[in-house]
């Protein structure tokens, strides 16, 4: 039977496959394989997750689980989307994932990998989200335009905003009203923290205010369950984010929300930028800095530079307190040889002093050691060999002296002696 | 010849000075022929070895051939070649290693690591003050000799 034809095609040439970073010859049959398949499917869990987060940061307004991403690597368009924190390039971000290129990127990925095309909705922002986007930088524009009003609310803790310690025109009329807390109106947003802190404060941008003081009428809230208008959330640690409030303001106050929600539901702006006041107050992201906290902004040392400080005084005082740790370590005082060693150890200590050391070495030394056919200690079966070795010295001196002579008969010594008589 | 990295003595007084400035590290004693086989491939080993053991142990060759080197083939009674000993702080190490003769090793090692193995064992044995230490290696890395009782 003729051997079979090589499955291989011959003239399928290697390839590179990305995911599995290495060469191949398979062709397409490559995308089936079980390690392919299943880099694939962690390529495109991973970009889903960066991407929900980005959709969940900057549309929904909610903070993601992890800080968010200050780039975003495409593997589809092989584009690097760099400054999501920055609104504007954020936009660029937004615009990219909903765009006809990044589709397209995503279609010819999926169908060179062998990824369903089922999955493509998953890979992209659509307009509908694009839009709703578009809209909540629109009413956060406008509102930011209107001048500043009257806002009344609950009087709230001192506000620190230590960033912009200059103070805007309007903090006057901040000030003037019952929630003291709004005299910083810093032209751009300090984000809300997330968990409640010891009464630091964050105050909301003039957008914000505006926004609020409004006729917030013409807001839409598709997603904030108090009429709010949904705007986006940018990173929350920079200090730099144009954005207002987040939704997450909104649901995530607690017990003071629930107070003010009755309140809120239609009864205008005033109510709205009371709850907004209290949530700002109610919300300490951990990843903002605000009020007395320390980060690079305020120019305070990084925390392994503290902790470096704080271990290096602490191994000062283990090490007063611990001599056996570090270079100094001493060793087993029951070691094998301890005492030994300790002897030894000075002795070449003061040969390299130069001092005079007595011999204690001389040719007859033996080292220790245990015999194979030891019956006693060590030093006794060191005495034994000692014994034969010095019987076997006397035997073989005695042997030495010994003179070996060749035999001469009478008749050899008479034959000389007449040969030496007659010369 | 023996290794290049590792020093060989042939004198008992370059012997003795090893084994006496040797403080606190395992020192391990290579007595063999450079000629014979089994000792080029010990040498191998042990010349690949000695740097990964240098914190905590030293290597060094003892020409058999040597005159004066005979003395402590009949102290460390060395019939079979090559017979690697071991010293900590100028004591004799032993270890049980399943073979008749426990004052030193017989033979090589089946590989690097092997050796090292051994060393630390010896190492830490003797850190705790044990003058015998049981040998870390399967029973078939181990090579197998005879040894005839001393009277016959």
């Amino acid at each position: 039977m003729p051997s079979e034809p090589a499955k291989k095609a011959p003239a399928a040439g290697l390839e590179y496959c990305e995911l599995c970073r290495h060469h191949h010859d398979l062709g397409r049959r490559h995308r089936y394989g079980r390690n392919h398949r299943d880099k694939l499917g962690a390529a495109l869990t991973r970009f889903r997750s960066k991407l929900s987060d980005l959709r969940r940061a900057l549309l929904h307004g909610s903070p993601s689980s992890q800080p968010p991403r200050s780039r975003l690597w495409c593997p589809f368009c092989s584009i690097d989307l760099v400054d999501l924190d920055d609104r504007s390039a954020c936009s660029n971000a937004i615009y990219h994932l909903a765009s006809g290129e990044h589709l397209k990127g995503v279609k010819d990925f999926l169908r060179k990998h062998g990824g369903g095309m089922d999955q493509v909705d998953s890979l992209r922002i659509s307009e509908d989200e694009v839009a709703k986007w578009e809209k909540g930088c629109k009413s956060l524009r406008t509102g930011a335009k209107t001048g500043t009003e009257e806002l009344i609310g609950p009087s709230l803790g001192p506000m620190k905003d230590i960033q912009n310690e200059s103070t805007c025109d309007n903090s006057d009329t901040f000030a003037r009203t019952n929630i003291p807390s709004f005299s910083n109106t810093a032209s751009y947003v300090v984000m809300p923290l997330q968990n409640p802190t010891n009464g630091a404060y964050h105050p909301i941008s003039t957008e914000c205010h505006g926004a609020f003081g409004s006729g917030n009428a013409s807001y839409s809230a598709p997603y904030g369950t108090v009429g709010l208008p949904i705007t986006a959330w940018g990173s929350a640690e920079t200090h730099k984010q144009q954005g207002v409030l987040s939704t997450n303001c909104f649901h995530g106050t607690g017990p003071e929300m629930n107070g003010h929600q009755p309140t809120i539901p239609g009864n205008g702006p005033r109510p709205l930028i009371s709850f907004a006041a209290h949530v700002q107050q109610s919300h300490s992201g951990g990843n903002l800095s605000c009020g007395p906290k320390a980060n690079v902004h305020t120019g305070a040392p990084p925390p392994w530079l503290k902790a470096n400080e704080h271990d290096s005084n602490n191994l000062l005082l283990r090490s007063c307190g611990a001599p056996g740790k570090g270079k100094s370590r001493k060793l087993n005082p029951k070691r094998v040889g301890a005492a030994w060693a300790e002897r030894r150890r000075a002795e070449m200590e003061m040969q390299k002093r130069g001092e005079f050391v007595p011999e204690t070495s001389d040719s007859s030394w033996l080292p220790n050691f245990g015999g194979v056919w030891q019956s006693g200690t060590r030093k006794e079966s060191k005495k034994d060999f000692e014994k034969t070795l010095k019987l076997h010295d006397k035997k073989s001196n005695h042997e030495l002296s010994l003179e070996i002579k060749p035999y001469i008969s009478k008749r050899m010594v008479n034959a000389i002696s007449q040969s030496l008589f007659h010369i | 010849m023996g290794s290049a990295l590792l020093p060989t003595l042939r004198q008992k007084r370059e012997v003795d000075a090893a084994i006496r400035d040797t403080l606190d590290k395992v020192f391990v004693l290579r007595f063999g022929r450079a000629e014979d086989a089994a000792c080029l491939h010990l040498d191998d080993i042990l010349a690949k070895s000695s740097w990964d053991i240098s914190k905590f142990a030293s290597v060094a060759l003892v020409d058999m051939d040597s005159e004066e080197i005979q003395v402590y083939i009949d102290y460390f009674d060395i019939t079979l070649v090559p017979a690697t000993i071991f010293f900590f702080n100028a004591h004799h190490m032993k270890m049980d290693s399943g073979t008749p003769d426990h004052t030193k090793w017989i033979g090589s090692f089946s590989s690097k690591q092997d050796f090292i193995d051994v060393v630390e064992a010896i190492f830490r044995g003797a850190m705790k003050g044990k003058l015998i230490v049981s040998c870390p290696l399967p029973p078939e890395r181990i090579p197998r000799f005879q040894l005839l009782f001393k009277d016959v």
